[in-house]
């Protein structure tokens, strides 16, 4: 206690709030984490002052798994990281984090990382060496290069933020060379170039759903991979909540058009099931409808007769007998958009017509501006076109490159065959590879550096204009590594004379932040340090840019879609993205929402055409097309359309460690440069491999555990026909027990939930729940505390439901628990607080709880649960780590309720509404989970529930288990009303 | 004073009981029976009264019903904890506890009583028993001194007694 | 052993005596053979079980939602064949059946060793069995004490108690016939028995107090064998899963479990009878009213299967109807319909009096019976886990050898305790055998009519 009362001022109040960050600011500066000269997590001989025990500090830093940039804070205990949360002064992720980044931290104490430079013998064989011996040779090597010509050294790597692209350039720069290569395997070449041709302007535009009331997405699946996913789904589910849109409460209105009912295609109102790459043809043919319809807007600055002509080729009619879409669907949503108040088309595809579409779609009905948004000052493009990367994958295998220095990318997963990478790379005398886990690459490098983790590094990202993200270490390298920057500047210093800048990363990223000092406000450079630092980046206001207008590109418009018999549609797995999440066995664990499948990769095909192909369940299938050869397990679902077979881009991987090794088959191989399909010829193997997935049965069968209402029937105030009686009170044998003080509870808004499954993750990340392997979850033994249940409607439901229903389904926490009484132990009881505890070394594991819960949401420790270092150094040592033979479950984060009401207690006040906050809640980016007080009417949670009375409903209510837990229904459009 | 023991065998307890009632009769108290049987004959020929065996069972089990609502009751208040929000006092979960303990505690007193008034476990072999009277034979063993001795072995031969034999003690 | 010489059908005391002693003499090579096969495969469940103690409950077969399966079908099974036990020695006694004095000591030490192989169970599928002492309330600095409304803490007061209690009520019953094996016996056999018979000797004022306890034990055991397997009933119908949530549980269990202990009865006496060769004090009589009650028993047994549908269909309850529908034509569909076979008709090929004293063909119905009781228990326990509230959850359960073996190991546990029981202490009660002697002449002489 009075150590605590010391460290008030240190001791955050609230992940949300602002003096949180302001206060630990101070321990950013002092924390040995922040010094570059210290390389060895070592025991406190000496404690830090600026590290309690049992006192966490938090850190903004950025988050470094996909190119949205969304800012983080990271929780720090006793000098070492153990949760990532979204960080709320950033204007992009806004506190939340998706599962990816949740993950990160796996990727950081990953097992395989390397942990001290090797050099590949002459025999193939790696042996260790010194830091000194590798940078030495490296430096040699590349002075040789740089005096045997121009040109000769290269860097290829991926965009790691501005300030590490210009120490790259300035590597290159004194290595007489101009070969420096940034490559992202999923990047928006497309959009840039429809950006390009519209408006002659290669920046991506910033979009706001939520001013949007329809929204057509052309294959783009912006919940889930597309360009900024916490960002989109925060303003999908603001269009999707019900609000008075001229007169009439309303949801906003979704279409989906792509081969794929994906996640983001379930949580619209219409999938249109096209062929992959017919996309464009129905969203030329939707600006038909609008043209036709005289809906291009007088000053939208367009040629009405340019406009005409152009898609003169897409009248409905047309169109529909290309793409087998019915003409009057392509007409209803024409005339949708062109009704809209705010309409929002996009686009997903790999070719740059549908962009083009989606582009003129918002155009001509005057959205720019409104959902759609260039700003002034976007960030210069941080990754090289295509033709740079086949300029510089060129020159290596005509042998004009003798050193190539690789850092991250991991170009031969990711690149098409058709590149010939592995290929190149052989004809390069010197690979140097920095990173991580050794990957694909790796294996064909001759000298490995184990680089910094982002969250070891400083480092900067750029996602958008008026956006600028800091990263800083976060705490110590867990291994012998260095930044990559640092290793480019060394060497650079070693092999040249040119003068550089700066010796390290942290100065070059400290000398461009306080170059901006004089763009902020505040003059003093140190305050602007210290502020940008605390707040994890500089976040200034945006500024419309001045559009103009090129008309002549619509003559180009022509019909695209290829007729293809069979054709495999390849989409980034949405925890894997581009393969780099492979190695996190959370993410391997965590089941794809749509098909709820783990730890494998698989081939999605309709019962027609797989009856057509002889193929079913688990049938192993070898699937050809002219770039390249993938096997994939069968998964027959009516989720794909007939003629397609959907696989997952993020598997497949030969190294990349013991996590991703030799898991699924890897779908970049069967693919073009940038393309997402390809014309294909599946064949059964003859043998089977079980897929596996955690799901039992995936029909409901009409049982109240995820509920839907149509908004029609919100607006005229009914209950769906399952619900009209009003549940009447139930019958109580006994006087309920009594809950002064505080009782917890919470609400779930399925309607805002996507499916993301970013909860389960930070649940993982926060409680401790160990993860047990592709055989584990097989054998029914996956300990997810909270999972997102997916069920189709069923045959009878299917003309009104939603696609799917998805909602998170955890402890219900119920005043009259089953579980409870059953425990002859009394270690699962009934707390004080409405909590349905579990006291771990009190269990003695009759498992009788478990049978006993409706919910099944109790997990049982079958074996002591492993982490191999340093994975361990994850785990969260406010919760215990439980071993064999124990029931364990979701108790509300009760360290995080006991952590807040502590605070209360020696700040002698009130515990604040909000401001504990549950690490499912946390991560949520729709923030469709509330927790709160249910004896404080006055509650966020309470008046989220009372204001949406009608659409409040309790999991299995009939139980009468009262649970803590009211779930807010699904909303639905019903079918064929505008 | 009795000196001597007068052990006689019968074949069946109807002949037994009766050379019984004649030593009643007789005023002849100081003998008692082997059978290998539990006989309700020979029981009432002697005549005591019911064992006290019951009474004993009945404490026990009681003791084992108050026991049971102890423990219970006592329990529950020593730690009042909420299980599904079922009241402190359940009574029915209750009551099958105390049955339990009721028949616990009451066939552990039955058991024990019997040891105790059966004078068991013991070493010592009462004067006059034979192995045949746990196989076939029902016996008496009548303790008198020498006076009595004829009348008596003479009653026990009227009575039918297959044998009459006269120990020393 | 010599051959069992023929009692004539005036059998006598010391006929009765000669013939169950006879037993008793040393036992020869193959018998201890049989006794060496069953603790080995005892030993290697054991093996078993430590390995799993040490691994986790992971290397069964259980998982998410069938968290029970096989050991508490074991569990549920060894107690329902204790049963039978219990009310041939106790209710018999009290109704003064005449043909239970043969086959009571048997029946009574099978409940013995049943309970104390069901005992077992609990603790195996415990996942941290060290802990097992916390089911008991006992004092502690914790001030932590058993929720005494748990089903489990109910099961541990009630199995214990009925542990004790039929142990004392079988130890009462020995002390007798121990007293005559000492006479009869030499050797250390004899100091043996001098020890256990605690100096027993028939003496008025020992057989009076006797009397009255041996009564009382019996009026006692009759209401606890009753509660004993209504409370491990409970374990299932207090929980609110489909399948287990039942009211009809109490008697419908108890019912099974006198069904299948009399079948387990039969199944151990009938070949016990002619290897110790004691056909004269076993008759066909006995047989026949043992088949009798496994008849009723049955029929009581099929009656609950249709309560139980009958009472699904009538709730109109879908989920309730669902766990029913997956009951009969799921995936373990077979089970429940070999169950039905099992226990439903092929007892009622016992309306045949034939076949009725037909040892071998009873035998065979018997083990039938077992093995249509056993299933019964795991189609209700692991067949309604399948099948739960929750169809996200539902997943079918795999055997693994783990639980093979110690299941294994524990049938072998029972059977070497009762063999070597069998040939150590009297398995036949000589006391009661000589009260009820003329019944025994009634049944013999009725043997010989038959074979004549």
């Amino acid at each position: 206690m009075k150590k605590l009362d010391r460290e008030k001022p240190s001791t955050p109040i609230s992940r949300r709030s602002f003096i949180k960050l302001a206060a630990t600011a101070g321990a950013a500066a002092a924390l040995p984490g922040c010094e570059p000269a210290a390389r060895k997590l070592i025991p406190y001989v000496v404690p830090d002052e600026n590290v309690v025990p049992g006192v966490p500090s938090f850190f903004a830093t950025t988050c470094a798994e996909c190119p949205a940039g969304c800012g983080v804070v990271a929780r720090i205990r006793e000098g070492r990281v153990v949760k990532l949360e979204g960080n709320p002064a950033d204007p992009i992720g806004q506190g939340a984090l998706c599962a990816r980044g949740q993950a990160a931290l796996q990727g950081l104490y990953n097992p395989d990382r390397l942990a001290h430079p090797q050099l590949r013998g002459s025999d193939g064989a790696l042996r260790t060496v010194s830091w000194d011996e590798a940078g030495k040779m490296l430096g040699d090597r590349l002075t040789a290069a740089s005096k045997a010509g121009k040109d000769r050294v290269a860097f290829f790597g991926s965009p790691q933020g501005p300030t590490f692209q210009k120490i790259a350039l300035a590597f290159i720069g004194a290595q007489n060379s101009s070969r420096a290569i940034f490559y992202e395997a999923i990047n928006q070449e497309p959009a840039r170039g429809a950006a390009k041709t519209l408006f002659g302007r290669r920046d991506l535009p910033t979009y706001r759903i939520d001013q949007a009331e329809m929204l057509i997405s052309f294959g783009a699946d912006f919940l889930e991979t597309w360009q900024s996913p916490v960002e989109l789904a925060r303003q999908y589910s603001l269009f999707r909540t019900p609000q008075n849109r001229r007169g009439a409460l309303s949801i906003g209105r979704a279409t989906y058009v792509g081969p794929r009912l994906s996640m983001t295609a379930s949580k619209c109102d219409d999938w249109i099931a096209t062929a992959p790459g017919a996309q464009a043809d129905v969203a030329w043919s939707v600006l038909n409808v609008l043209v036709k319809n005289g809906k291009v807007s007088p000053n939208s600055g367009f040629d009405l007769a340019a406009l005409t002509k152009a898609v003169a080729n897409f009248d409905p009619a047309a169109t529909s007998a290309r793409t087998g879409v019915p003409a009057e669907t392509i007409t209803a949503l024409g005339e949708a958009f062109g009704k809209a108040d705010g309409a929002l088309a996009i686009a997903g595809t790999d070719d740059s017509s549908a962009h083009l579409a989606a582009m003129i779609l918002n155009s001509v009905t005057g959205n720019f501006g409104k959902t759609i948004m260039f700003f002034e000052g976007s960030p210069a493009e941080d990754t090289s076109t295509p033709d740079e990367v086949d300029a510089a994958v060129d020159a290596m295998r005509g042998g004009e490159i003798d050193v190539v220095f690789i850092a991250g990318a991991n170009p031969v997963f990711t690149m098409p065959a058709a590149a010939r990478i592995a290929e190149a790379l052989q004809k390069v005398p010197f690979v140097v590879w920095a990173g991580g886990v050794p990957d694909e690459t790796a294996a064909m490098a001759s000298l490995l550096l184990p680089a910094h983790h982002p969250l070891e590094s400083w480092r900067d990202t750029a996602p958008r204009a008026g956006v600028r993200g800091l990263g800083q270490p976060v705490m110590q390298p867990v291994f012998d590594s260095r930044p990559v920057g640092d290793i480019l500047l060394a060497a650079a210093a070693k092999s040249s004379s040119a003068k550089l800048p700066w010796t390290t990363t942290a100065e070059a990223v400290k000398a461009e932040w306080l170059a901006l000092a004089s763009k902020a406000e505040s003059p003093d450079s140190e305050d602007f340090w210290t502020k940008v630092r605390r707040e994890g980046g500089l976040f200034e206001e945006q500024h419309l840019a001045a559009l103009t207008l090129d008309t002549s590109p619509f003559k180009a418009a022509v019909p695209t879609a290829a007729q293809m018999q069979l054709s495999v549609y390849a989409y980034p797995h949405i925890f894997l993205y581009d393969g780099r999440g492979a190695d996190k066995p959370w993410l391997q664990e965590l089941p794809e929402p749509v098909t709820q499948l783990v730890w494998d990769s698989w081939a999605e095909i309709h019962p027609e055409t797989a009856r057509g192909l002889g193929v079913g369940k688990d049938d192993l299938i070898e699937i050809k097309t002219e770039h390249g050869v993938i096997e994939a397990p069968v998964l027959v679902a009516s989720t794909v359309r007939p003629g397609v077979i959907a696989v997952p881009i993020g598997q497949g991987h030969r190294a990349y460690g013991r996590y991703a090794k030799d898991v699924g088959g890897n779908a970049w191989a069967i693919l073009a440069a940038g393309a997402t399909y390809a014309e294909a010829t599946a064949r059964a193997t003859g043998t089977k491999r079980a897929l596996v997935t955690p799901l039992g049965n995936a029909d409901m069968m009409g049982r109240s555990i995820v509920e839907a209402m149509s908004i029609e029937q919100l607006a005229a105030g009914v209950l769906p026909e399952s619900h009209e009686e009003e549940v009447t009170g139930p019958y109580e044998m006994y006087a309920p027990w009594k809950y002064p003080g505080h009782k917890w509870g919470m609400t779930i808004d399925v309607n805002a939930c996507t499916g993301c499954s970013a909860c389960v993750t930070a649940c993982y990340a926060e409680n401790n729940v160990p993860t047990v392997g592709k055989d584990g979850v097989d054998r029914g033994r996956i300990m997810s505390w909270i999972r997102i249940e997916r069920y189709f409607p069923n045959a009878t439901e299917a003309a009104e439901a939603p696609q799917l229903y998805l909602a998170p389904m955890l402890c219900q926490q119920c005043d009259h628990a089953p579980c409870e009484p059953v425990c002859p132990v009394f270690a699962s009881y009934h707390t004080e607080e409405g909590l349905n505890g579990q006291i771990y070394n009190r269990c003695v594991g009759t498992r009788y709880c478990e049978n006993n819960c409706p919910y099944k949401v109790r997990r049982f420790n079958w074996f002591v649960p492993e982490w191999p270092a340093p994975l361990n150094l994850q785990l969260n040592p406010d919760v215990t780590v439980r071993g064999a033979g124990v029931m364990e479950k979701c108790t509300f984060c009760v360290q995080r309720i006991q952590f807040a009401e502590l605070n209360a207690k020696t700040e002698d006040r009130e515990l604040r509404d909000g401001e504990i906050v549950t690490a499912c809640q946390q991560a949520c980016p729709t923030r469709a989970i509330t927790f709160g007080d249910s004896n404080d009417p006055a509650s966020a949670m309470m008046r989220r529930r009372d204001d949406n009375k009608l659409r409040n409903y309790r999991a299995l209510e009939e139980l009468n288990t009262k649970p803590a837990i009211t779930y807010l229904r699904d909303l639905y459009r019903e079918k064929g009303k505008a | 004073m009795s000196a001597i023991a007068i052990v006689s065998s019968f074949a069946d307890d109807a002949e037994c009981a009766h050379a019984i009632e004649q030593l009643r009769v007789a005023q002849v108290g100081d003998f008692n029976t082997f059978s290998p049987i539990p006989s309700h004959r020979i029981e009432h020929a002697i005549g005591k009264k019911k064992s006290p065996v019951r009474w004993i069972v009945l404490a026990g089990g009681i003791s084992g019903i108050l026991t049971g609502l102890a423990i219970t009751i006592g329990t529950t208040y020593e730690w009042r904890l909420n299980a599904g929000g079922k009241p402190l006092l359940s009574w029915p979960p209750f009551i099958i506890i105390c049955f339990e303990l009721m028949v616990l505690l009451g066939g552990i007193s039955g058991f024990t009583s019997v040891l105790a008034l059966a004078r068991i476990p013991t070493a010592e072999i009462a004067p006059g028993y034979n192995g045949r009277f746990g196989e076939d034979r029902f016996g008496i063993v009548v303790h008198c001194d020498e006076e009595q001795a004829e009348r008596i072995e003479s009653m026990m031969k009227e009575a039918g007694a297959e044998e009459v034999v006269r120990e020393g003690v | 052993m010599a051959a069992a010489p023929k009692i004539n059908t005036e059998p006598t005391f010391r006929d009765i005596d000669r013939s169950v002693l006879r037993v008793m003499e040393p036992a020869g090579l193959a018998y201890w053979a049989w006794i060496g096969f069953c603790f080995t495969l005892v030993g290697i469940g054991a093996a078993f079980w430590a390995h799993q103690i040490y691994a986790g409950l992971g290397v069964t077969g259980l998982r998410q939602p069938v968290m029970w399966a096989i050991y508490i079908t074991n569990f549920v099974f060894w107690v329902g064949i204790a049963h039978s036990g219990t009310l041939i020695s106790a209710i018999l006694f009290l109704f003064r059946t005449k043909w239970r004095t043969a086959v009571y000591r048997a029946a009574e030490t099978m409940t013995i060793f049943a309970v104390a192989t069901a005992g077992l169970f609990p603790l195996i599928h415990l996942g941290r069995v060290w802990f097992f002492y916390w089911l008991l309330p006992y004092p502690n600095e914790r001030y932590l004490q058993p929720d005494f409304r748990s089903p489990l803490v109910w099961d541990a007061f009630a199995v214990s108690t009925y542990l004790t209690t039929s142990a004392l009520f079988w130890t009462m019953g020995l002390i007798p016939d121990i007293a005559n094996a000492r006479e009869a016996a030499s050797g250390w056999r004899r100091k043996f028995y001098t020890v256990l018979a605690m100096g027993w000797q028939g003496t008025d004022r020992q057989w009076r107090h006797y009397s009255m306890a041996y009564l009382l034990l019996a009026g006692l055991a009759t209401p606890l064998v009753l509660s004993v397997h209504s409370v491990v009933s409970w374990d299932f119908a207090m929980a609110q899963l489909p399948g287990w949530h039942s009211t009809i549980f109490a008697p419908y269990f108890v019912a099974g479990a006198i069904f299948s202990g009399v079948a387990m009865v039969v199944t151990l006496l009938i070949p016990m009878r002619r290897m110790l060769g004691i056909q004269d004090l076993l008759t066909e009589w006995h047989f026949d009213n043992l088949a009798k009650v496994i008849l009723l028993t049955s029929l009581v047994v099929t009656y609950s299967y249709v309560t139980e549908s009958f009472m699904t269909w009538y709730s109109g309850d879908p989920i309730e109807q669902m766990t029913f529908h997956m009951r009969y034509f799921g995936p373990w569909g077979p089970l429940f319909w070999m169950m039905v076979l099992c226990n439903c008709l092929i007892p009622l090929l016992l309306f045949s009096p034939r076949i009725r004293v037909n040892l071998v063909a009873l035998w065979i119905i018997s083990i039938f019976i077992n093995i249509g009781m056993w299933l019964e228990r795991f189609v209700i326990i692991a067949g309604s886990l399948r099948v739960n509230f929750e169809p996200s959850q539902w997943g079918t359960y795999h055997v693994t050898i783990t639980e093979i073996m110690i299941t294994v190991g524990a049938f072998a546990w029972f059977l070497g305790l009762f063999s070597l029981f069998s040939r150590f202490l009297p398995i036949i009660s000589m006391t009661e055998l000589k009260e009820g002697i003329v019944w025994l002449r009634k049944a013999l002489k009725m043997d010989r009519v038959k074979a004549a």
